[in-house]
C-alpha cells in the first residue's frame, strides 16, 4: 500500500497557526483544526473545495467551513472529540478546559474557570474513562488535573503534581489495559504513567522534553515525540526502546510537534522544523524499519505576511513548521491531514 | 337647464346629500316652481325596521356609488333610494306644486335658486313611510362660490345675475348653466381659468370646443356658475356612441376632429385636461370636444385620444369605464389630492405633504382605517379596543389563535448576538400623560398634613370647621357695600376728605411747599391684627424678623420689576409690620415720619430716616443722591436707644394721637418684663443687720498633714521601714560593690559626689565561670535553626540569593552560622570584633530568620523554576572569578536515570515505579476496581486537591509570623539591654533559658502512632465512607 501523499484539499480560514487538528471520532468526516486566532473550526474535507480565488483574503467558503466555535479568549492549543462525536474539549491559553456542544456552537461547561484550575495555559487535553466521563488536562503549571464531566463539581477529581515542568501532552490509550493509564509528556524529560488500576506510577526517563506521545493501537508501545529531533517508540511494559525515528533533514529542537502513527500504525508522521519558505514538510518513516518512507512538501501559503522579527532582533526567515498531523479513524483510516504555521489545513489522500 | 323640468318627470331630483358621519340624507327635488326638501333620518324610521334597513340598503348602494366602488357588491341601483324617498310625497307634490296653467312660462335662474321651499321629514309609522312636515322650515342660500377677485378677467366681467331674468340679454339663446356647489373653490377656479385662457387665446370661433359665455354671480358676488354655450348633443357623447352599425368611416371622421382640435388645441398652448370619451359629445354625426377642465399635460393629452381611438374601434372596456357616472372615482381622487397635494392652497408654492402615505387634507377617512394615537406616535389602542367584528380576532396577541403560551426560551446565551435590537420598552411608553404626571407625583416625598403640628385640628374637619362655615359671610359685608355706595373705594380710609399734597412717588417731599394741595381720602387704617403664637420662640422674640424683612427694601428691590408680586408683598406686609413695631416699642419711627402707610420699613435709613426728628437726636441729614441707593446698605439696621423712641409721641394704632392727657403705653409684656427687672434694685442690707448664725471656727483643719510632709518628718530609713513591714531583706551589696574603681570615678565625676562607696569590683555569681563554661553558656543561646532549613538556606545563597550583598563581613558571618548550623563546618560563629554580645546574639537571631525566610522556596514559586546544572556551575564560576566569598555548592548529582537516557539505555534503568493513590471516584469513572492501597475512608477532593490548591505562599505564614515576633522581641531587648545587670543575673538566666522542646523530625508521632481501631473510624467517619461518591 503506497502512502498517501496526494494533496486533496486545503482548509482555509485560520488567521493564526493551526495548533491543534483532531479528526471527529469514527467515521471521521470532520476535521477540527485550533487556531492561535482563538477559533476552533469545523470543517467537512470531503465536500467540494471553493474554486481557486486569486485574493486569499476572500473569505471562506461554506461549502468546507462548517461551523466556527468562538469562546476562546485565548489561542487554542488541544482538541479532543468525544466517542459519540456530540461534544468535544477544547484548552488554550485560557487556563481552562472547554467542553463543547457541538451541534450548538456553545460550551457546556468550563472546567477549572474558578480557583481549582490550572494556573497557567493548557497545552493538553483528552477525554478518558468509561463514556468520556472525564477529562485529563495536562497545563503548563506542570500539573495534571482530571475533571469529571458527570458531576457539577468545579473541583478536579485529581490533581497529579509529580512532573517537575510543564505538562506537554497527556494521552490515555485504548484497548489491551490502556485505557486505564493516564500518560503525561513533560518538559522535565519524563513520560509519567500512571496505572489505576495498580495504582501505581512509572516514570520513564526520555531525557528531552517530550511534545507528543502516542500509543500504538495494542498498547503495548508509545510514540514519544522529544526535542532532541527524535521520535521513540518505547515499550510500554518494560520502559525499553524500540526503534528510534529520526533523520539528518529532520528536526525537532523547538516547537511542539505532534507525531503520530499512520496507515494502520505503518508510518510514523511528524512535522519538520528544518523548512524554509512558504512550503512545510511531513517526515513519514516506515514503523517498523525506521528509515524515511515519504517527504511530503506541504503547500503553504503564498500571503505575505507580517515580517518575522525574531528574538535575535533580526528579521527571521519564513518558515512554514508542521505542528500537528492527524490521521483519520484514529490511524486506520485513508487520509490524513496537518496544518502549521501558516494556518493552512491540509488533506491529504489516495489519489 | 330649462328644459330638464319640461322634459323629465313631474319632478327632478336635483341633489342628494348624505353624510359621512351618520346615515342622515337629504333629498333635493324641484318640482314646478316648488322646491322640496325631504330629509331622512333613521331615527324617524325606528318603528319600522324593515324600512329603515331598505333605507339603509339604499344609502349604501349612494355611498359605493359616491366612491366609485365596483356596483356588483351592492344589489341595489343608487337611483332607487329617490323613487322610494319620493313615492309617499308624490301627492303632496301635486297639491302643493300643481301642474302650471301655462306651458310656456318661463322659469328662470331666479326662480330655480329662490323658489318657494317646503321640507319634509320621512317618518315611518305602521310599516308605511309617511312624510312630515317641518314647522320650522330651513333657510336656503343658493350654493356659490366666492373666488378670488383676480381670478375674473376684465373680458369675463358679465353683468350680474339680474333679478328680472326679462333683463337677460342671453334670453334668446340656449346656454348650459353648470353650477357649483358650496366649497368647490378650486375646481371653480381652476375652470374659470381654463376658460379664461380660451376666450384669451386665438382660437378660430370653429374649433370644436365648448366656451364660456358667462358667468353667474349673487348678490354678494360669490359665483354660482358658469354659463356655457349649448352643444345639443342629446345626451349623446363618445363613450355611448359608437356601436356595431358605425361605419368606420364615421368614427375615423371622430378620431379625426378630436386629433384636428387637439392639435389646435396644443398650437395655443392649450391642454385638454380630460381626455377621454366622456368628455366629448357627439352632435348629429360631428364630433365636438366638450371640455370641461384643462388641466394636465400634454403628453396626457397626447395619451388620451389613442385611449379614445381605441375606444372608438374596439369598443373596449377601456379603464375609465368605471367612471362612467363622469365622476371622478375614489382612486382618481385620491390620486388627484396626492398630487394637488394641499388643495387649499392659492397662493404660493404649496408645501409637500408631510408624508406621503398619509393625506392631510382632512378628507373623510373610514372609520375602520382611522387609528387613535398620541403624542408620540403610539397606537392608543389595541386589540378589542379597536372595534370592529375582527376585534379579538386578528388584533389579540400575537396570533389569530390568540393568546397561546409559548414554551420558554431562554435568550441568555443570543444577549450577545448581533441582531436587530428589539427596543427596550419602558413603562412610559405604556403611559398617558395622566399616568406620567400621576407616577411623577407619587415620587415626591411630602409630609403628612397633620405631622408638622402634632395635635393639630387642620385635618379633622368637623372641629375645624362645623359652625364657622355656617357664619361665614361669602363675598363682600353689608357694611363694604354701604361704604362702596357712599363712595368709599377699597384701600381707602374712613372718614372725611384730607387736604394734602399729591403723593406721587410715594414719597412726601418736605420742601416743596409750593407745590398744589388736593383732597385725598384719608389713609386706611388697619386692623388690629392678633397673631397666634404659633412658634417656640420667647415671648416677644421675633428672631426671623429682623434676619429677613419682608417687606424691607432689599426684597423690594428684588422683586421691583414685578408689580404683582410687590402688591401681594403690600397685602401681606402690613400685619406683620404692624405686629412687629408694637413689639419692638417704635424703634427708630418718630411722629413726624409715621405716615401709617403699609410699605413703612422700620430699617429703612432712605431719605424719610432722614427725616426723621427725634427729641435729642442729632441725625445727619444725609440724602442719598439719588433714588438707587445700595440697598444693603439701606437695610442696614440703625440702633436708637429705647429712651429716645419711647419718650416722643406715638400714635395709636388707628394712626390717631391718643387722648388729651393720655401717654401711650410703651409697654407691652416683653418690655415691661425687661423694665421691671431693671426698675427694682436688690434690697439693701441694713447697716447695723446681723445674721444670727455664725460662722463655724476654721481650727479643726490645723490637724491635716499632707503625706508628703509626713513622709519628710519621718525618720525612718528603708531599712527600718522594711523591717516594719516584715520584708526580706534585700543581699547586703549595692551597686558600687560590683563596679570596678574606674567606673566608679567615672560616676563620681559625672554626678559630682565625692562621698559614693568605693568600689569592689566583684564578679556576680552567675559570671564567676571559667572560659569553658563561658563560651559553652555562650553557644548555648546561639539561636538554632534546622539543619535542613540552613542548608536550604546555603544552597540558596550558592544560587546568588543571599542577603547582606551590601555589607561582605555581615554575610560571611552569616554563612559561618549557617554552615555551623547545618553541621557541614565545626566552626561555631564568632562575633564581629568589638561587637558586644548581647549585638552579636541580636545578629545571630536575625540570621536565624533569615535562613527561615530565604530557605528554598516552596509550592507554586517551585514549580517555575527548575534547578539547571548548567547555569547553577556557569554561575559559581562567573562569582569564582569575581571573587566572590561565595562558596562552591556540592555539584548536583545527576540522575542515573537521565545519564542512562542520554546513552539510550532506556529500560530498567530509566524506569522508576512508586505507589500512586487514585480517588475512588477515580476509579469508578475508569470503571476499574480501586487499588487495594487505597484507603476506602479517603475523599477524593479534599485528599488531593487541597494542598495542592491552596495558594501557595513565597515565604510561609508561619516564618512571617515567627520574624514579626522576633522582630518585637528583639525590640524589647534593644531598650532594656542596657539595664546594668544585678546580681540577681543567674536567676534571670534560668528564666530566659527557653525549655528545649526536642523534636525528632524524622518521625510524626501524630501521623505515625498507632492507628485507633477501625470501630472508632466508623463510629465517627462512617457516614461519609458510603456517600462520596453521590457527587
Amino acid at each position: 500500500m503506497a502512502f498517501p501523499s496526494k494533496p486533496l484539499t486545503q482548509l482555509h480560514g485560520s488567521n493564526g497557526p493551526v495548533h491543534a487538528l483532531a479528526y471527529s471520532s469514527s467515521p471521521s468526516t470532520y476535521i477540527l483544526a485550533g487556531s492561535a486566532d482563538r477559533c476552533i473550526r469545523l470543517y467537512n474535507p470531503s465536500r467540494p473545495a471553493p474554486e481557486t480565488t486569486s485574493n486569499p483574503l476572500d473569505p471562506p467558503r461554506a461549502t468546507q467551513l462548517i461551523k466556527t466555535y468562538t469562546a476562546h479568549g485565548y489561542e487554542v492549543l488541544d482538541i479532543s472529540v468525544a466517542q459519540d462525536n456530540a461534544t468535544f474539549a477544547s484548552v488554550g491559553g485560557d487556563r481552562s478546559v472547554f467542553l463543547w456542544d457541538v451541534a450548538r456552537g456553545q460550551t457546556i461547561r468550563r472546567f477549572g474557570q474558578h480557583n481549582h484550575g490550572h494556573n497557567a495555559r493548557v497545552n493538553s487535553v483528552t477525554f478518558a474513562g468509561v463514556g468520556d466521563s472525564v477529562l485529563i488536562s495536562g497545563s503548563f503549571d506542570a500539573t495534571v488535573r482530571i475533571w469529571d464531566v458527570k458531576s457539577q463539581n468545579s473541583k478536579p477529581v485529581v490533581v497529579l503534581d509529580d512532573a517537575k515542568d510543564s505538562i506537554s501532552c497527556v494521552l490515555v490509550g485504548t484497548g489491551w489495559g490502556g485505557e486505564h493509564e493516564i500518560l503525561t509528556g513533560s518538559v522535565d524529560g519524563r513520560v509519567r504513567c500512571y496505572d489505576i488500576r495498580m495504582g501505581r506510577l512509572h516514570t520513564d526517563v526520555i531525557g528531552a522534553s517530550v511534545t507528543s506521545l502516542q500509543r500504538t493501537r495494542d498498547g503495548k508501545g508509545v510514540l514519544v515525540g522529544a526535542l532532541d529531533s527524535t521520535i521513540r517508540l518505547m515499550d510500554r511494559d518494560g520502559g525499553g526502546l524500540l526503534k528510534a525515528y529520526k533523520a539528518d533533514t529532520w528536526k525537532n529542537s523547538e516547537f511542539r510537534l505532534r507525531s503520530t502513527f499512520g496507515g494502520n500504525e505503518r508510518w510514523v508522521l511528524c512535522g519538520n522544523e528544518n523548512v524554509n519558505g512558504d512550503d512545510g514538510e511531513v517526515v513519514v518513516w516506515d514503523t517498523l524499519t525506521g528509515n524515511i518512507a515519504e517527504k511530503i512538501r506541504v503547500a503553504g501559503s503564498k500571503a505575505e505576511g507580517k515580517k518575522k522579527i525574531g528574538r535575535d532582533g533580526k528579521e527571521r526567515e519564513k518558515q512554514n513548521v508542521i505542528s500537528c498531523v492527524a490521521w483519520k479513524e484514529n490511524g486506520r483510516g485513508d487520509q490524513w491531514c496537518c496544518a502549521g504555521i501558516d494556518g493552512l489545513v491540509t488533506v491529504f489522500g489516495f489519489a | 337647464m330649462d328644459n330638464d323640468l319640461e322634459t323629465a318627470e313631474a319632478y327632478v331630483v336635483s341633489n342628494h346629500l348624505f353624510s359621512v358621519n351618520d346615515d342622515n340624507s337629504e333629498l333635493e327635488i324641484h318640482r314646478y316652481n316648488k322646491r322640496f326638501y325631504i330629509i331622512i333620518r333613521p331615527g324617524n324610521l325606528e318603528q319600522s325596521p324593515a324600512i329603515k334597513n331598505e333605507y339603509l340598503r339604499y344609502l349604501n348602494a349612494q355611498r359605493a356609488d359616491a366612491d366609485g366602488d365596483v356596483q356588483s357588491e351592492c344589489s341595489v341601483d343608487p337611483e332607487d333610494i329617490y323613487d322610494w324617498a319620493v313615492k309617499p310625497c308624490l301627492s303632496l307634490f301635486k297639491e302643493l306644486s300643481p301642474e302650471p296653467k301655462q306651458q310656456t312660462a318661463k322659469i328662470s335662474l331666479y326662480d330655480y335658486y329662490h323658489a318657494e321651499t317646503f321640507y319634509y321629514h320621512l317618518h315611518a309609522a305602521n310599516d308605511k313611510l309617511t312624510p312630515v312636515t317641518n314647522p320650522k322650515g330651513e333657510s336656503f342660500l343658493p350654493p356659490a362660490v366666492e373666488l378670488a377677485p383676480d381670478v375674473f378677467h376684465p373680458a369675463l366681467s358679465f353683468p350680474r345675475q339680474s333679478r328680472d331674468p326679462r333683463q337677460s340679454e342671453w334670453e334668446r339663446s340656449q346656454m348650459l348653466f353648470k353650477p357649483y356647489s358650496n366649497g368647490d373653490t378650486n375646481g371653480a377656479t381652476r375652470e374659470v381659468a381654463s376658460y379664461r385662457k380660451t376666450t384669451e387665446s386665438n382660437l378660430t370661433p370653429d374649433v370644436r370646443i365648448c366656451r364660456l359665455d358667462g358667468v353667474v354671480k349673487d348678490e354678494w358676488d360669490r359665483l354660482m356658475g358658469l354659463l356655457l354655450n349649448y352643444i345639443d348633443c342629446d345626451h349623446v357623447t363618445l363613450a355611448c356612441a359608437p356601436d356595431e352599425e358605425t361605419p368606420d368611416s364615421l368614427k375615423q371622421k371622430w378620431v379625426n376632429q378630436i386629433k384636428e382640435t387637439l392639435a389646435q388645441l396644443h398650437d395655443e398652448g392649450l391642454v385638454w385636461g380630460d381626455a377621454k370619451p366622456e368628455n366629448v359629445l357627439i352632435t348629429e354625426g360631428d364630433g365636438s370636444v366638450g371640455d370641461k377642465e384643462k388641466a394636465g399635460t400634454v403628453e396626457g393629452d397626447l395619451q388620451g385620444p389613442e385611449n379614445i381611438i381605441k375606444y372608438v374601434f374596439e369598443g373596449k372596456e377601456a379603464p375609465y369605464a368605471v367612471a362612467m357616472s363622469g365622476k371622478r372615482s375614489r382612486a382618481i381622487y385620491e390620486a388627484d389630492l396626492q398630487a394637488q397635494q394641499s388643495p387649499f392652497v392659492a397662493y404660493g408654492t404649496p408645501l409637500p405633504p408631510l408624508d406621503p402615505d398619509v393625506r392631510d387634507d382632512g378628507s373623510y377617512v373610514p372609520v375602520w382605517k382611522q387609528e387613535v394615537r398620541d403624542e408620540r406616535g403610539l397606537k392608543r389602542l389595541h386589540g378589542a379596543f379597536t372595534g370592529g367584528f375582527s376585534a379579538g380576532y386578528f388584533n389579540t396577541v400575537g396570533s389569530k389563535e390568540g393568546w397561546t403560551p409559548s414554551t420558554f426560551v431562554s435568550s441568555r446565551t443570543n444577549r450577545t448576538k448581533e441582531g436587530p435590537k428589539i427596543p427596550e420598552q419602558r413603562p412610559e411608553d405604556f403611559m398617558d400623560e395622566e399616568d406620567i404626571a400621576d407616577a411623577s407625583e407619587a415620587q415626591r416625598v411630602q409630609m403628612a398634613e397633620g405631622f408638622s403640628g402634632l395635635g393639630s385640628t387642620q385635618d379633622d374637619s368637623t372641629r375645624r370647621g362645623a359652625y364657622i362655615d355656617v357664619f361665614r359671610i361669602e363675598g363682600e359685608t353689608i357694611g363694604v357695600k354701604l361704604l362702596r355706595r357712599m363712595g368709599w373705594k377699597e384701600g381707602q380710609g374712613i372718614g372725611p376728605k384730607v387736604r394734602r399734597k399729591a403723593r406721587l412717588d410715594a414719597l412726601e417731599r418736605p420742601g416743596d411747599e409750593k407745590e398744589p394741595t388736593h383732597l385725598f381720602a384719608p389713609e386706611n387704617t388697619r386692623m388690629i391684627s392678633f397673631v397666634k403664637k404659633s412658634d417656640h420662640k420667647g415671648l416677644g422674640l421675633e428672631g426671623q424678623a429682623k434676619l429677613s424683612p419682608i417687606n424691607g427694601l432689599g426684597s423690594e428691590t428684588v422683586k421691583s420689576d414685578d408689580d404683582e408680586e410687590e402688591g401681594h408683598l403690600d397685602l401681606v406686609g402690613p400685619k406683620k409690620g404692624k405686629k412687629k413695631k408694637a413689639v419692638r416699642g417704635g424703634i427708630g419711627i418718630g411722629i413726624l415720619n409715621d405716615t401709617g402707610s403699609d410699605d413703612e420699613d422700620p430699617y429703612e435709613i432712605g431719605p424719610r430716616i432722614s427725616y426723621n426728628r427725634v427729641i435729642g437726636g442729632e441725625k445727619k441729614k444725609k440724602k442719598p443722591a439719588n433714588g438707587s441707593v445700595n440697598p444693603l446698605l439701606k437695610s442696614k439696621p440703625v440702633f436708637i436707644s429705647r429712651k429716645k423712641a419711647s419718650s416722643g409721641l406715638r400714635k395709636c394704632h388707628d394712626g390717631r394721637l391718643p387722648l388729651d392727657g393720655f401717654i401711650l403705653s410703651s409697654s407691652d409684656e416683653f418690655s415691661s418684663l425687661i423694665q421691671a427687672s431693671t426698675r427694682y434694685a436688690a434690697p439693701e442690707i441694713p447697716k447695723d443687720w446681723k445674721s444670727s448664725k455664725q460662722p463655724k471656727s476654721n481650727a479643726s483643719s490645723a490637724a491635716y498633714l499632707s503625706p508628703a510632709e509626713a513622709a519628710k518628718a519621718s525618720s525612718l530609713d528603708p531599712k527600718s521601714r522594711a523591717a516594719i513591714l516584715g520584708e526580706a531583706a534585700l543581699p547586703g551589696k549595692s551597686v558600687f560593690d560590683f563596679l570596678s574603681p574606674a567606673a566608679r570615678d567615672r560616676l563620681a565625676s559625672a554626678s559630682g559626689k565625692g562621698n559614693l562607696p568605693p568600689a569592689l569590683g566583684e564578679i556576680p555569681k552567675g559570671y564567676n565561670l571559667s572560659e569553658e563554661d563561658r563560651r559553652k553558656e555562650l553557644l548555648s543561646q546561639i539561636p538554632q535553626v534546622d539543619p535542613s532549613t540552613a542548608l536550604a538556606a546555603l544552597t540558596r545563597g550558592a544560587s546568588g540569593f543571599m542577603p547582606y550583598a551590601e555589607d561582605e563581613a555581615k554575610r560571611t558571618r552569616y554563612r559561618t552560622y549557617l554552615e555551623n548550623q547545618a553541621g557541614t563546618s565545626p566552626v561555631p560563629p564568632s562575633p564581629a570584633p568589638a561587637m558586644s554580645r548581647e549585638d552579636w546574639l541580636k545578629e545571630l537571631r536575625e540570621f536565624a530568620n533569615c535562613a527561615q525566610i530565604f530557605k528554598p522556596m516552596s509550592g507554586m514559586m517551585a514549580t517555575r523554576f527548575t534547578s539547571s546544572t548548567k547555569t547553577t556551575m556557569s554561575g559559581t564560576v562567573g562569582s569564582d572569578a569575581g571573587g566572590s566569598l561565595l562558596s562552591k555548592p556540592e555539584p548536583k548529582i545527576e540522575d542515573p536515570a537521565e545519564q542512562a537516557a542520554k546513552v539510550g539505555m532506556y529500560g530498567p534503568l530509566t524506569r522508576s515505579s512508586k505507589d500512586w493513590f487514585p480517588s475512588r471516584l477515580l476509579c469508578k469513572r475508569f470503571n476499574v476496581k480501586p487499588p487495594a492501597h487505597v484507603q476506602p475512608g479517603a475523599t477524593e477532593h479534599d485528599e488531593s486537591a487541597a494542598p495542592t490548591n491552596a495558594a501557595p505562599d513565597l515565604v510561609s505564614k508561619e516564618a512571617i509570623s515567627e520574624m514579626m515576633a522576633g522582630v518585637n522581641w528583639n525590640g524589647g531587648m534593644a531598650g532594656g539591654a542596657s539595664v546594668i545587670k544585678t546580681e540577681s543575673r543567674d536567676e534571670d538566666e534560668d528564666e530566659v533559658k527557653p525549655e528545649v522542646v526536642v523534636v525528632d523530625t524524622e518521625r510524626n508521632e501524630a501521623l505515625e502512632g498507632e492507628r485507633a481501631g477501625e470501630a472508632v473510624f466508623n463510629a465517627i467517619f462512617g457516614d461519609d465512607s458510603d456517600d462520596d461518591d453521590d457527587d
